[in-house]
């Protein structure tokens, strides 16, 4: 069980090794790679984390999980009378993680900290591309929001301050992935940052693989690379269908 | 149980597939309409994006037409020479109509723009469906004597060709419009047309009632088939698990409709029905009309 490889993981780290400035944290994923499958219905992320006892009482701990890069439009929807429209105006963001999850053991004041800003931790300091030639005020009006879209369709799961440290060593991280996530890579990092100075005194970090397998994948891939033929065998398959239905019946 | 639907790229759940399958088969089967007009507005209301509920209901169509097609080509009830005439017209304008999806798909506005045609046939269908079982249901009708058909100017237009079957010698011009129309609103709206295209071959061309049905049917499979086959090939929204779900449904649903149909005062589920047909016509304009919970919307591009 990973919990108890953690745990060994653990004693023999901190029982070999005296140097504590070298790695200070430590992780591992339950699941690395998840696959979008005929019965998928959205996947739980689960992150273990170790963190030196002897030094947790001044850290916090930043964990965040943040999706494959996508393009994307923003549009905005429209009232014209009294018909909401979607207007055909929209802002084209080049860049912009598709799924962004973040979680740690305590309050966060200054999200515009220059730490945060140098961990990328937070909405408000993710990599959007797109926004540069708008105004600040601007900038930060679409970043809400996207947050707001990000967050009704929960590919942004925040859970700050709700990060469980087990007797100040043993942490677990928990996130759930929508149904609808995209595959690719998603990045998975750890941070253990000092309180008192706000400086960064280790971080790790690993990959997840979220992908398309099985039969339903193969559909997908077949109706976009052989979309003509797909279209034929959809057709002739509808019509057997419908005739061996009817034959069925003339008999029963 | 969910299922994901690999090209809607989204779960639902198996059940209410089969389910809607089953209900919209199980009133085809009783009214002999092809049950698109309303399956289309439901998947919508499920989530489905609209261009992949239209495609995906083309081809559950065409699987449920076929064993109705064969059923009139056994008796031989179908006017082949018409059936032709309109497909000319149809098969043109549902390759149009796949490609009007396109460009609605492009400027993003086809969500909107389905919804509208929905609301509008729905509630002309829905409407007429109502008044006509309320009148059937108030007083018995009472027999009138008609001609065999009305002669209308449509029908002097020129390049007149006689329909043997049809007893007609009409113009081929207003069967290809009327083939035309169809065929834009099959590809664009996920229907058969049979609930416009039926009114119109009798009322418009006025021919014989026993022969409309087959050729409508005719028509309609020609349409659904090359819809299909566009839909795929152009905009890549035919999603096959999500209409073979629908057509398991469908074809135990229509053979339940059809035996219990002789049993059932047909007004009154004809009431039923338009009251159905109407309150999701209704669910669409509030759709429509409602201020949205978010403002913005994001599409991601792939």
């Amino acid at each position: 069980m990973i919990f108890v490889k953690i745990i060994f993981l653990l004693m023999f780290y901190f029982v070999t090794s005296n140097n504590l400035i070298a790695q200070n944290i430590l992780g591992d994923i339950a699941n690395k790679d998840i696959n979008i499958t005929a019965s998928f219905n959205g996947a739980k992320i689960v992150i273990y984390g170790v963190v030196d006892p002897k030094i947790y009482n001044y850290t916090n701990i930043y964990v965040s999980v943040v999706g494959p890069n996508i393009e994307a439009k923003l549009r905005k929807k429209v009232n014209r009378y009294g018909v909401w429209f979607l207007d055909n105006k929209y802002i084209n963001i080049n860049f912009i993680p598709s799924y962004y999850a973040i979680s740690s053991n305590n309050k966060i004041y200054n999200m515009s900290s220059s730490l945060f800003k140098s961990m990328e931790f937070g909405w408000s300091n993710i990599n959007i591309v797109g926004l540069e030639n708008k105004k600040d005020s601007e900038q930060n009006y679409y970043k809400k929001r996207l947050k707001e879209i990000y967050t009704e369709k929960q590919l942004y799961v925040s859970k700050l301050n709700e990060l469980n440290v087990i007797e100040n060593t043993l942490f677990r991280a928990e996130f759930n992935l929508p149904a609808i996530t995209p595959i690719g890579h998603y990045e998975v990092n750890m941070y253990l940052v000092n309180k008192n100075n706000s400086k960064l005194l280790s971080s790790w970090n690993d990959k997840i693989f979220v992908s398309k397998e099985g039969f339903s994948a193969d559909l997908y891939k077949y109706s976009q690379n052989n979309s003509l033929l797909y279209g034929i065998l959809a057709a002739i398959g509808a019509v057997l269908f419908g005739f061996f239905a009817s034959e069925i019946y003339r008999k029963i | 149980m969910d299922f994901y639907l690999p090209i809607a790229e989204l779960s639902v759940n198996i059940l209410v597939l089969i389910i809607l399958g089953l209900v919209v088969g199980f009133l085809s089967g009783m009214f002999g309409v092809g049950g698109g007009f309303l399956m289309t507005p439901l998947l919508m209301l499920l989530g489905i994006p609209p261009a992949v509920a239209v495609a995906s209901e083309a081809n559950h169509i065409l699987a449920a037409s076929v064993s109705g097609f064969l059923a009139h080509f056994r008796k031989k009830n179908i006017d082949f020479l018409m059936g032709f005439v309109l497909l000319t017209g149809g098969v043109s304008g549902s390759i149009i109509g796949v490609f009007l999806l396109k460009y609605l798909l492009s400027i993003g506005h086809e969500k909107f723009f389905i919804s509208f045609a929905y609301i509008f046939i729905l509630i002309f269908v829905g409407g007429s469906m109502l008044r006509e079982s309320l009148t059937s249901l108030g007083n018995i009708s009472i027999g009138k004597y008609k001609k065999l058909h009305e002669h209308i100017w449509l029908h002097g237009l020129p390049f007149k060709v006689k329909f043997r079957k049809s007893h007609l010698y009409i113009s081929i011009l207003p069967p290809i419009i009327i083939g035309f129309f169809i065929g834009i609103l099959s590809s664009l709206m996920g229907v058969g047309g049979g609930f416009i295209l039926v009114p119109a071959m009798i009322y418009i061309l006025g021919m014989p009632t026993q022969i409309v049905i087959g050729t409508s049917l005719l028509q309609i499979v020609f349409v659904t088939f090359i819809a299909t086959i566009m839909h795929s090939y152009i905009n890549q929204t035919v999603d096959i698990i999500l209409s073979s779900l629908l057509i398991v449904g469908a074809v135990f649903g229509a053979q339940i409709g059809s035996r219990i149909m002789g049993r059932l005062k047909a007004e009154q589920i004809r009431f039923l029905l338009s009251i159905l047909i109407i309150i999701v016509a209704l669910i669409l304009v509030l759709e429509l009309f409602i201020t949205p919970e978010n403002i913005y919307s994001l599409e991601f591009i792939k």
